[in-house]
């Protein structure tokens, strides 16, 4: 199977059935999966940061860096992709931290309220997610079945 | 998973020693770019002087420059040229790589991560170090915060090939609450962890105390001697900054603890902090892009 990988700040959509998406080590950033059930089309984003106006030009040069620029940047390509603007299946994954973090440096949290923030403010919701804890994630989505399967090292795979 | 007895962890402990004295000792470009690098005044020129002289890392640099990361309309030939493209940082990375290839080069199978991933963990540490130390309040200097960050996981390289099987084990000790972190569950099951293992290598190394210091206790700084607690606090830092970019080192991701102190080492705010670990992000991948296409 091909697989398209989906890099730190980027983000992609496919609807082929013999593709796959793929982001690596999730670690305080977080992945969004936007899956269309009709058309079959997936999007993933690798959101690494909560807030476009810490680098106002890079966000323009890279969307899917930041919380606030990567949701309409993707929930764009999946109108194009899709043919639609509803009926979307939402999934977050990433967001972690480690053991007794400030608040100043918790990266994860920060990215996990934006984005459920940015998501109320759109009327969406997430039907599922695996988010913050202590846990680097991998995340893989199969176009074919829709079907999310997170990567740990040292743990059984799991999906959502 | 069983604890090793007192014996047979007496003879792991050998073994692991042996393993060290084994390793290749720092090249003298290495250990004369490390000396420059740490200083502040340092030039290009001085640079220049070192690496000049050492074929095999003249190649190497050649080879990253001239990698389609870095773009170039026309190929460079000569250190003198590739030097300031790189940046000083790069090249004394490059020259390490020499002498801990045999630490950094293979997977680390008892952490169950990938052939890479300590080198790109050290780096990305190395990176958030150095930033980190520019907001440190007690006047860290960055160049020696990279170093540090570059080293800190030494010991990983060589426990890991001890450990071979062990991470569901230990990370469940861990997820369990029975021991706090993957450091204690190392001691716990091996009698040594990767920071001690780390400390051989550096003394074997005839590292600087200061970084004999980070790496020894780069998880439990409060227990470093008090001159090197603020570099030892900003690789702490560091180590979990680059964690959290997601270049983390296997099975242990995540499971250390921030000590509760390292607030009183920083001067930086939410934003601040959410700036430079973003162009760090840009600088890591940067790297790790020239190297991947070396």
């Amino acid at each position: 199977m091909k697989t398209l990988f989906i890099g730190i700040g980027d983000y992609g959509a496919t609807n082929k059935p013999d593709e796959l998406l793929k982001t690596m080590a999730l670690g305080s950033c977080v992945g969004i999966i936007i899956l269309e059930p009709k058309s079959r089309t997936i999007g993933l984003a690798h959101i690494a940061l909560s807030d476009s106006n810490i680098n106002k030009a890079m966000a323009i040069k890279q969307p899917g860096r930041f919380a606030d620029t990567a949701i309409p940047a993707l929930l764009n390509l999946m109108e194009k992709e899709s043919n639609t603007k509803s009926g979307y299946i939402i999934k977050l994954a990433g967001g972690a931290q480690v053991a007794r973090m400030k608040d100043t440096f918790n990266i994860g949290k920060r990215n996990i309220l934006a984005i459920k923030k940015i998501l109320w403010q759109m009327r969406l919701a997430p039907i599922a997610e695996d988010l913050g804890g202590q846990i680097s994630r991998t995340v893989t989505v199969e176009v074919n079945t829709g079907k999310v399967l997170i990567h740990s090292p040292g743990r059984p795979d799991w999906t959502i | 998973m069983e604890k090793l007895n007192g014996m047979k962890a007496k003879v792991l402990n050998a073994q692991i020693l042996r393993s060290v004295d084994a390793l290749p000792l720092m090249s003298q470009s290495a250990s004369k770019l490390m000396q420059v690098v740490a200083n502040k005044e340092h030039s290009i020129q001085d640079i220049v002087k070192i690496v000049k002289y050492d074929p095999s890392l003249t190649i190497k640099i050649l080879q990253v420059v001239n990698s389609a990361a870095y773009g170039l309309s026309e190929p460079i030939t000569s250190v003198e040229r590739a030097i300031p493209q790189l940046g000083d940082k790069i090249v004394f990375g490059l020259a390490m790589e020499e002498c801990a290839a045999p630490v950094y080069r293979d997977p680390l199978e008892g952490y169950e991560g990938e052939s890479g991933d300590l080198w790109k963990h050290s780096l990305l540490t190395a990176i958030t170090a150095r930033e980190l130390a520019k907001v440190s309040i007690n006047n860290v200097n960055p160049e020696e915060a990279y170093t540090a960050g570059l080293m800190h996981d030494l010991g990983k390289g060589i426990l890991s090939q001890y450990m071979k099987g062990s991470a569901p084990g230990l990370l469940k000790a861990v997820e369990s609450d029975t021991l706090h972190d993957y450091r204690a569950a190392e001691q716990f099951y091996y009698g040594t962890d990767h920071c001690a293992v780390g400390y051989h290598i550096a003394k074997h190394w005839n590292l600087p105390e200061a970084l004999c210091e980070v790496i020894r206790h780069h998880h439990d700084p409060d227990n470093s001697k008090d001159e090197y607690k603020p570099l030892v606090y900003t690789v702490h830092l560091g180590d979990i900054m680059a964690m959290i970019g997601g270049a983390a080192t296997g099975a242990d991701a995540f499971m250390y603890e921030q000590d509760p102190k390292c607030e009183d080492y920083f001067s930086a705010g939410e934003t601040e902090l959410d700036c430079f670990m973003n162009e760090a992000f840009c600088e890591f991948q940067k790297i790790i892009n020239a190297m991947s296409t070396e």
